[in-house]
């Protein structure tokens, strides 16, 4: 009945599925920064890019994402392309010098196409990469690993449990609420409204005969969903044990440990344009990464220590 | 053994009008009380006042031996479970398992545990089959039965009802009401309070209660409540399909001696 | 004039894994001014059905000719679509949440007015439509969101009237309100079928069926499996459609099975019941 099923999540057990939530959330963040990482020339970016689009491919095939899902997910990006090359073109980059072709009396800088193609790869893999992330994780997980990378803002009194139980309720109520809205659309276009046609004020008015009956519902299922939430015993501020546990693995060791090389690799390969003897940054970038690896060390030992407690 | 004593209790909303007003029962240990009366006779605010999501004035619940107050709130809602009409507003969990262990991590049971405490209340609701669906690929009877579960799993003495069953099929309220018969069976001390719309299930329990505009016009066992048909004129309510039949026909001039069940009354009338 | 349906496939998200049948080659007729039943368990496809008779759906395959509208995938005008909603009315589960208005009678009159009847007009349109449910003058201009469930109720059917349909759809429109405001609503279609609307009823309530309806209509798993009279339906045992015995017929045929000759023809209520018991033993 809906056709949310972009993203959504696919049950299989593949090996990207089995990873724990933290660590893919971990690497997704790692590979897009890797992905977003500027090189001195556009041969560089395409190589690498290239690169990364096969290993992205690769991993959309492991996580058993269907070639068909992959194109519905870049559809939207169509009009995003478009609007992006025109730009490019009537404003070309500064660097541009390359004339590529004219039409009439505007220039096409080479500049300009390949900037543009840039921008593109990128988008297109970091929309595939978060792909992954939604179709390998269960939403919940997807939650719980939030909730643990938030813990220690508990102690500046982010309420980190409670953001991660809202998104937990809001995922789960998704599908509840679109069939609401398919309801309530087909009710009031039985009382003539044409929601797709007509002047801007009738479609307007189609709107808030839309938003208005969804906002009631949605009030009046908080507040039943509250109640019957208290009844069984839930309070925010009190200790909870845990159903869900998510454990990390030697494997998620292995590919915590290989994308952080992959990040790092990309860093050192963009600062040093292939030259050891220029002025170095990678102490930064490595002061960096070892910072996130600590946290995230960090993290775990009090997650540990408190289980045991 | 009483264990819910209901005192004088009064309840408004606007401070106006008052929805409850001057409600005294109580729920024996193993006794089933069904609540009816007509929507806006306060029937649901009682069940919520009872589990104190709405407070209550002062002095007016005690359960267990204790006040019903902020302070005890905690300690009495770990024996009270309720059921609420609308399957889909009380399902919080993403899958049946999810929702059953809702309960118990805010009770704070040992992780260890839960896989087993889960099992065995979704075998008992005949969930077993379906732990890992999401709420969207069930049923309204199949999400109540959830719930049920739910709750059961928390070990109450009393549950309510509150209309549990008015929202589902005829196929789902056949399979809530099996739920409740089994784990009466099971556990003969459990208490139960069903606000109902359903009389058939209403007169089947032990006791009624017949609500109008907030106070109570009468609280008895089925039998003695259809022997006064002055209740029924009174609140509104309908009387069960038997009794209906049974005056009309009185109406009609024919008089039924033996009124025991459908089938013996049949009897007569083809003599 | 009347409503059929020309072996009608519908299906859901067809081309995708959520594909799913919902209309089975459903061919029927639905007759004028007729009180029609459709029962059939959850997931039957009567919600499907309905959606058909004012094109909120088209079939993926066949036809259904509704008031002279024919409608079929090919021939998909919105303009004539848009008209034919004026005329069959569809009143869906829960109609509550569709008031949205901040008053009562603009919610009514919303309807009216979007199929170009004046403002005014539509405003006295809805105060008898509103006259007709029985909602009290005074409430014409308290905000929809104030007043009771059933009440609620009653105003989204009367936004449905409002469109003065010739047939009137309804989706389980008494789930979940209590017995009074049941039978309030069912009287109220009853004396609306009286006048000549023609009625669409989706139930569970096998009850209703037997007192209310002229036709019925018993789905399974998105095809029709019986289009008769209540009159016949119930000389079957309608348990092997999944459905429910009302109480009456369960009298009815403890009577018969004893050897009283009832004339069952007569009986659609427990008080015909009674006045052929006491004809039969006099």
């Amino acid at each position: 009945m809906t056709n949310v099923s972009l993203g959504r999540y696919v049950p299989y057990n593949s090996f990207i599925h089995r990873m724990d939530a933290r660590n893919k959330i971990f690497c997704l963040i790692a590979l897009m920064v890797a992905v977003f990482i500027s090189y001195p020339t556009y041969e560089i970016t395409f190589i690498v890019g290239g690169a990364f689009a096969v290993f992205v491919f690769a991993l959309l095939m492991i996580s058993h994402v269907s070639v068909k899902d992959i194109f519905k997910s870049l559809r939207v990006l169509w009009f995003f392309i478009i609007v992006l090359l025109i730009i490019n073109i009537f404003i070309p980059p500064r660097d541009a010098s390359n004339v590529a072709f004219a039409m009439g009396s505007v220039n096409v800088y080479w500049e300009a196409i390949f900037q543009s193609l840039k921008i593109i790869l990128r988008l297109v893999l970091m929309i595939e990469l978060t792909m992954i992330l939604t179709a390998t994780t269960k939403p919940l997980d997807l939650t719980y690993g939030l909730e643990w990378y938030l813990t220690p803002l508990k102690l500046i009194k982010f309420p980190a449990h409670e953001v991660a139980m809202t998104i937990s309720i809001a995922l789960r109520f998704i599908p509840t609420l679109l069939d609401e809205t398919d309801r309530i659309m087909k009710a009031q276009s039985s009382r003539g409204v044409d929601f797709k046609h007509g002047k801007i004020s009738s479609r307007l008015k189609a709107i808030v005969s839309l938003i208005i009956p969804l906002f009631i519902s949605a009030f009046q299922r908080s507040e039943e969903l509250a109640d019957s939430m208290e009844a069984r015993g839930y309070d925010p501020k009190a200790k909870r044990t845990r159903y869900h546990i998510l454990r990390f693995s030697l494997n998620d060791l292995f590919t915590f440990l290989l994308v952080g090389a992959i990040m790092s690799g990309t860093i050192i390969l963009s600062h040093y344009e292939f030259n050891l003897q220029t002025q170095s940054f990678i102490p930064w970038y490595c002061l960096i990464l070892i910072c996130i690896f600590i946290y995230v060390i960090i993290v775990g030992i009090i997650d540990a220590t408190r289980r045991k407690a | 053994m009483k264990l819910i004593e209901v005192n004088n209790l009064v309840f408004s909303y606007d401070k106006k009008i008052n929805v409850v007003d001057g409600v005294s029962f109580s729920v024996e240990s193993g006794k089933y009380i069904s609540i009816i009366g007509h929507n806006g006779s306060g029937k649901s605010t009682i069940a919520k006042l009872l589990i104190g999501l709405l407070e209550a004035n002062k002095d007016s619940i005690k359960a267990f031996d204790m006040e019903l107050n902020a302070k005890n709130l905690r300690a009495i809602r770990q024996r009270v479970g309720i059921v609420f009409q609308n399957p889909d507003n009380q399902f919080v969990g993403s899958t049946v398992r999810d929702d059953i262990a809702f309960g118990l991590e805010n009770r704070q049971i040992p992780h260890d545990q839960m896989d087993d405490i889960i099992n065995k209340f979704a075998a008992k609701v005949n969930m077993l089959d379906f732990l890992d669906k999401e709420p969207e690929n069930l049923s309204g009877g199949q999400k109540q039965r959830v719930a049920i579960a739910g709750i059961l799993a928390m070990n109450p003495d009393v549950i309510i009802f509150d209309e549990a069953t008015s929202m589902l099929d005829p196929k789902g309220k056949r399979e809530v009401r099996e739920s409740i018969e089994l784990m009466r069976k099971e556990n003969p001390n459990l208490s139960i309070i069903s606000i109902t719309h359903d009389l058939e299930e209403a007169f089947s329990s032990d006791e009624v209660i017949v609500l109008q505009k907030g106070k109570i016009v009468a609280d008895d066992n089925p039998e003695n409540i259809l022997e006064k048909p002055g209740i029924f004129v009174e609140s509104g309510v309908d009387l069960p399909f038997k009794n209906k039949f049974l005056n009309l026909l009185s109406q009609a001039g024919i008089e039924i001696k033996n009124d025991e069940s459908l089938e013996r009354i049949v009897e007569e009338l083809c003599r | 004039m009347s409503i059929n349906f020309k072996n009608v496939f519908y299906t859901y998200s067809e081309k995708t894994p959520f594909r799913h049948e919902a209309l089975k080659d459903v061919s029927l007729t639905i007759n004028d001014g007729s009180f029609t039943c459709i029962v059939g368990h959850t997931g039957c496809g009567k919600s499907t059905l309905i959606q058909q008779l004012n094109g909120l759906l088209i079939p993926t395959l066949g036809s259904v000719d509704v008031n002279g509208y024919h409608i079929e995938k090919k021939s998909k005008s919105l303009k004539k679509l848009h008209d034919l909603r004026k005329e069959v009315g569809v009143v869906f589960q829960f109609s509550e949440y569709q008031l949205f208005e901040e008053t009562i009678e603009e919610d009514v009159a919303f309807g009216p007015i979007n199929f170009g009847v004046k403002k005014e007009e539509a405003i006295k349109i809805a105060h008898e439509c509103l006259e007709t449910v029985g909602i009290p003058e005074s409430y014409y201009k308290k905000s929809p969101f104030e007043i009771s469930g059933g009440e609620k109720r009653r105003v989204a059917i009367a936004g449905i009237l409002a469109l003065q349909p010739k047939i009137l759809v309804l989706d389980e429109p008494t789930a979940g309100l209590d017995p009074r405001g049941t039978k309030y609503i069912l009287d109220l279609f009853k004396e609306l079928n009286k006048q000549g609307t023609t009625i669409v009823f989706v139930t569970h309530d096998i009850n209703i069926v037997y007192e209310y309806a002229t036709d019925v209509i018993v789905m399974n798993e998105g095809k029709v499996v019986m289009q008769t009279v209540p009159e016949k339906l119930f000389a079957e045992d309608v348990e092997q459609y999944s459905l429910e015995t009302p109480l009456i017929q369960k009298t009815v045929n403890l009577l018969l099975a004893k050897g009283m000759k009832l004339d069952v023809s007569k009986i659609h209520s427990l008080e015909d019941l009674v006045k052929e018991i006491a004809r039969v033993r006099k």
